[in-house]
């Protein structure tokens, strides 16, 4: 068996990841050659002895698929949870070309179900008797528009502030801003709810795709006016609790996008979150254009100059500044935590199902994140009755058995970040394998990003 | 015995409800938490004694003498969830004892409620300060001294200690505890002096102090045996969870030089390989060996102690530690070691024959 190796290069130097250490060592040339090709150079057999000699290049795999957690599941589903995510509807004011909920993915559709009271309610008191050990909770209200549903909204923070006295709560929602009225702004500044609102960029290229029910008409106008009445009214809450999230069609608007956000007084001071077309449970392939590519990978090396030092915040595009969240990788390469891989593991990729987040639908159904396709059973983990079934917990957590022949030998095994949102209907070691290749040229990417801050001399 | 209620339970709190002290004419009979921390409605076993937590203050207070105000690890807004019941306490003629930790201006407010029947049992300052002119001795403690630390907060010390007590004594020996948890004073147990705390005095002068404190105790009730509880860690658990690196356990252990050491960890999957690393990283700290490794039914849980740079545990149960631990000769499970010996046999033998 080979040595359990990844070889890569940047414009800097010649890079080996040993995946037992999970460490990343520069290599020179030659060795790198002699990995890549084959042609074995003077030095080189010295070179790779002094590595064996310290530890490196084990060829060891992992011998039984299993995640560290599954012991403690049920454990951690008594006094750990802290998050619920609350479906409050399925219906919404827009149709979206591109929402997961349009119809062109193989999901549930939009339609007029709403979540009732009652329901809403179990869910928060099963979060609460059960977040024993956790030291705040947090609710997030989703949709469809959740804003569809204030009247809900403000009861269930009622109830939360009733109920869960003595903790600490954080509540969050993601709206098309559309409605965002004036007693609706002024509960949520009250109650410190923190907005993730959609804006795509500017008013031709939003409204291209956002667009209300039943009309041609986009909605850019509406939140750009709602926005300045926020910010002119709420200074403090605009700055602190609102974040937008801007989709970018890879094929066409990034360049305006970016100059958009750049510029744009109601965004710029703002986190933005940039996010592609979702490639998930759709048989749609999208491709970024020439044009987009030249520009997105310009704005990369101006976010690699930024987290290097060498650019200022006004310089840097707004989508890139904190586009590179290398703290946890740095955390793990740098950590001597381990000589190699245990007998019996799991690949990275799966959070601990309903521990990091449990999204809650309108029926009182319970799921992972509200990211997984919610027409597939297999990702459903209990409901608000009888509560997490830990078996069905225990078996998307243990993802890796669907591919384990495949992730065992595979140099992405520590950091993959393939989870059961990425399972759709199908055969589902062939779901996910198709996910591989492209998870494995971001990681890829990330590691070499990773090497140049290093090379340059960067805190990360 | 009167009966009162405690405020705000939790889990921490448990070893001292069948706690019972001839001079305190009280007994637990109500537990009130907030709703939000989860607990209302657990039935809690304690001995012979059984309780379900409430979440509802004034209908408890109302079959109860008095209200306990504890000292908790869980965060509660002393304005907002504290206070408001102190006052229902007073406005119905009921007692309180506080043993919470209090702020100069929340000691400042309830101090001049004391005449309303609020008593603090959290001393502010303690008169073991010496005068340091020339003196830098400190002197042996003649009787044997029993440390119960451990890894870190939350991992069962004060069970430990009280269980242990408790053993002793049903074999005729007279103990004194020094509690690492300060909600003892209630029941007039000794807490850890508050001036071991102090960031403004420095460690030599804690270090005399604590040792003429404990002296003081050696020849004033001439117990058989000490036994201290050291609060937080014996060291660092990693990198980013240090604790206070053991400073506090350090100035402890060289005050009264331990004769025994119990340490308590969490449930780890390989105890009986990892012991020496433990135990070397420990007796650099308290300058002897662990004695008994107790391991208590709980869990690291890494990545949420990484998040908050604080210790987080996952509560397991006895089953999971029965069945993935087996006691040996010093490592002991929830208490219980290799023929279900109990800490306080294995103490007694222990020293008994060597020390």
């Amino acid at each position: 068996m080979e040595s359990f190796v990844h070889i890569f290069k940047t414009v800097l130097g010649y890079y080996l990841y040993d995946v037992n250490r999970d460490k990343i060592l520069g290599i020179p040339e030659e060795v790198y050659c002699y990995f890549d090709k084959g042609i074995k150079t003077n030095g080189v057999e010295e070179y790779l002895s002094e590595m064996k000699e310290q530890g490196y290049l084990s060829e060891k795999r992992v011998l039984r698929s299993e995640h560290p957690a599954s012991d403690f599941l049920e454990y951690y589903y008594k006094s750990k949870i802290n998050y619920l995510v609350i479906q409050l509807t399925q219906n919404c004011n827009l149709r979206c070309d591109y929402c997961v909920y349009s119809g062109d993915y193989k999901t549930r559709g939009h339609n007029k179900k709403r979540i009732s009271f009652e329901i809403a309610k179990k869910g928060m008191d099963y979060l609460i008797s059960h977040s024993r050990e956790s030291k705040r909770l947090m609710v997030g209200f989703y949709g469809g528009e959740p804003l569809l549903e204030f009247r809900l909204i403000k009861k269930c923070v009622d109830y939360m502030k009733a109920k869960a006295e003595g903790k600490e709560i954080s509540y969050s929602l993601t709206t098309n801003g559309t409605l965002l009225s004036e007693e609706i702004v002024e509960f949520f500044n009250e109650n410190n709810v923190r907005m993730v609102i959609s804006l795509d960029g500017p008013k031709d290229i939003h409204d291209k795709s956002r667009k209300y029910l039943g009309s041609n008409e986009g909605s850019y106008e509406t939140i750009i006016r709602n926005l300045k009445r926020i910010k002119e009214e709420y200074p403090d809450y605009y700055r602190e609790s609102i974040t937008f999230n801007t989709v970018v069609d890879p094929e066409k608007d990034y360049d305006e996008v970016t100059e958009y956000i750049n510029h744009e007084p109601l965004m710029k001071n703002n986190m933005v979150q940039f996010s592609a077309i979702s490639g998930e449970y759709t048989n749609k392939k999208r491709t970024i254009s020439e044009k987009n590519r030249n520009v997105l990978n310009y704005d990369r090396f101006l976010g690699l100059l930024y987290k290097a030092g060498r650019l200022n915040e006004i310089e840097t595009p707004v989508l890139m500044r904190n586009a590179w969240d290398m703290e946890i990788l740095e955390t793990y390469l740098e950590r001597d935590y381990r000589d190699e891989l245990p007998d019996v593991f799991h690949r990275g990729g799966p959070c601990i199902p309903g521990v990091k987040k449990i999204f809650m639908t309108v029926e009182g159904f319970f799921y992972p994140c509200e990211k997984v396709c919610e027409t597939l059973s297999q990702v459903c983990i209990g409901n608000v009755e009888s509560g997490i079934d830990v078996e069905k917990a225990k078996k998307l957590l243990n993802i890796e058995h669907y591919t384990e022949e495949k992730c065992r030998n595979c140099w992405a095994y520590n950091h993959c970040n393939i989870c059961c949102a990425s399972m759709e209907e199908g055969e589902m070691s062939t779901v996910i394998s198709k996910k591989c290749s492209d998870r494995k040229r971001v990681l890829e990417e990330k590691f070499k990003d990773y090497c140049i801050l290093k090379s340059i001399g960067e805190r990360i | 015995m009167d009966n009162i209620l405690v405020y705000p339970y939790d889990e921490n709190f448990y070893p001292f409800l069948g706690m019972e002290d001839i001079s305190v004419p009280y007994s637990i009979h109500r537990i009130v938490s907030p709703s939000g921390w989860g607990l209302t409605g657990l039935k809690v076993q304690r001995g012979d004694k059984e309780f379900i937590v409430e979440e509802d203050f004034e209908k408890s207070l109302k079959q109860c003498k008095g209200a306990l105000i504890i000292d908790t690890q869980r965060k509660l807004s002393f304005a907002k969830n504290i206070l408001p019941w102190i006052y229902e306490c007073i406005k119905n003629n009921k007692k309180v004892w506080v043993t919470r930790f209090l702020n100069p201006h929340e000691r400042k407010l309830l101090e001049e409620l004391e005449r309303f029947g609020v008593q603090i049992l959290r001393e502010d300052k303690e008169n073991y300060i010496t005068e340091m002119s020339n003196v830098f001795k400190i002197k042996k403690i003649s009787i044997p001294v029993i440390i119960v630390c451990g890894e870190s907060e939350n991992v069962g010390k004060l069970l430990t200690q009280i269980n242990l007590i408790n053993e002793l004594k049903k074999l005729e020996y007279k103990i004194t505890w020094i509690s690492s948890n300060c909600n003892a004073a209630f029941w007039g147990k000794l807490c850890i002096p508050q001036f071991m705390y102090d960031d403004n005095i420095p460690s030599y002068q804690k270090i005399i102090s604590l040792n003429a404190f404990v002296k003081k105790i050696e020849s004033v009730e001439k117990p058989e045996a000490i036994i201290m509880g050291i609060p937080g860690g014996v060291g660092k658990i990693a990198d980013n969870m240090v604790g206070d690196f053991g400073c506090l356990a350090f100035q402890v252990a060289e005050a009264l030089k331990p004769d025994y050491i119990i340490y308590n960890m969490s449930y780890i999957r390989d105890i009986a390989e990892s012991r020496s690393v433990i135990n070397n990283a420990v007796s650099r700290i308290l300058g002897e060996n662990v004695d008994i490794f107790n391991i208590v039914p709980k869990f690291l849980d890494i990545e949420e102690s990484e998040n908050t740079l604080n210790t987080n545990y996952l509560s397991l149960s006895e089953r999971f530690l029965k069945q993935h631990i087996v006691p040996n000769e010093n490592i002991f499970v929830n208490g219980v070691g290799k023929s279900e010996q109990t800490i306080a046999a294995a103490i007694v033998g222990g020293l008994g024959s060597d020390k």
